[in-house]
């Protein structure tokens, strides 16, 4: 089970909600991916626009936990913004927080994104920052009371899993909260491998999303995570240099 | 034409787009109908105060405020 601020979850897999082919296809990607936490952002209603549409309305949202993100904000004022604006919804406590400081990498500002974390903390969030996977960063963020510490895998929304599996190894070994890769996730495989690292779950969102069938992806990413998890909860066996046989060595028949 | 009260135009900034007000409006609730919003799926802030749900109908709407409407939408 995947503990976070006092909360239990069944599934290890947190999974967003943006950038699906239909709310359709969105609503069975979820439902497939047996995940209890959804990510979200916070925008602008169009009040301009003549049709009101809900983009999560195929979502039944009160079956979830909400962890809505701080995406768009480039400071740590920006981010508490949005966190506060998200709450005031009533329906979710956690969030995620998201400072970008690169727009062509989207990599995390970490000053912005410790003080961010500091204000949310002392207002009573359950906070969960989007970091680099910079150990010190991370131990910074958990000392500061962060619920949980996010690494990046890689980029957000590259699809090049896992690029720095030591650097994530480190954090995950260190951290007594909860670690959860986030971002730059592509393939089941890359999921598994965050998982068999000792990582307590999995964010992703475009994986799933921009996959060709999203809803049998969001599948994949769910069985990939729960075999990680039971592979690193076994204990792999160590790398070798030579082969070692599987069958007996003695007894052999021959005519 | 254009409404005033106390012969100011009532226009506000909303969502960072000058809106006039129809004279009715007088409360966030009142803005909420006149824009025709479900109030159930927005999170409103005026004046760069987050504005409780249940004080929409008490809360007035006075010319020159800023208005951001915010909701939920798909994000990783």
């Amino acid at each position: 089970m995947l503990k976070i601020g006092g909360k239990t979850f069944a599934s290890r897999l947190l999974l967003g909600t943006g950038k699906y082919p239909d709310a359709e296809t969105q609503q069975q990607a979820v439902e497939a991916s047996e995940t209890n936490i959804l990510t979200f952002s916070v925008r602008r209603f169009d009040v301009f626009a003549k049709e009101q549409t809900n983009p999560l309305a195929a979502l039944e949202l009160s079956r979830y936990d909400l962890l809505p993100n701080t995406a768009g904000a480039k400071t740590a004022e920006e981010a508490v913004r949005l966190a506060r604006l998200a709450r005031a919804s009533g329906m979710c406590d956690m969030v995620k927080v998201e400072v970008i400081g690169c727009d062509k990498t989207l990599l995390p500002d970490p000053i912005e994104t410790l003080r961010a974390a500091e204000e949310l903390i002392k207002d009573g969030f359950i906070v969960l920052p989007y970091t680099s996977d910079d150990l010190l960063l991370a131990r910074r963020l958990e000392e500061l009371g962060c619920h949980a510490i996010m690494p990046a895998a890689s980029p957000i929304g590259s699809g090049q899993g896992i690029l720095n599996p030591l650097a994530l190894s480190f954090i995950i070994e260190q951290m007594t909260v909860p670690v959860i890769i986030d971002a730059g996730i592509g393939s089941p495989a890359d999921a598994a491998y965050a998982m068999e690292l000792g990582a307590d779950g999995v964010l992703l969102n475009s994986a799933v999303a921009h996959a060709n069938d999203p809803v049998k992806m969001a599948q994949a990413m769910k069985l990939a995570i729960e075999a990680g998890r039971l592979g690193f909860e076994a204990g792999r066996i160590e790398k070798k240099r030579y082969a070692t046989a599987s069958s007996p060595t003695t007894g052999i028949s021959r005519p | 034409m254009q409404t005033t009260r106390g012969g100011e135009y009532m226009q506000i900034r909303l969502n960072g787009k000058a809106y006039p007000l129809a004279e009715h409006t007088k409360t966030l609730h009142d803005l909420i109908q006149q824009l025709n919003i479900d109030e159930e799926v927005v999170i409103i802030e005026q004046n760069h105060q987050i504005i409780d749900r249940f004080r929409y109908t008490d809360t007035n709407v006075q010319p020159g405020d800023v208005v951001e409407i915010v909701h939920f939408v798909g994000g990783g």
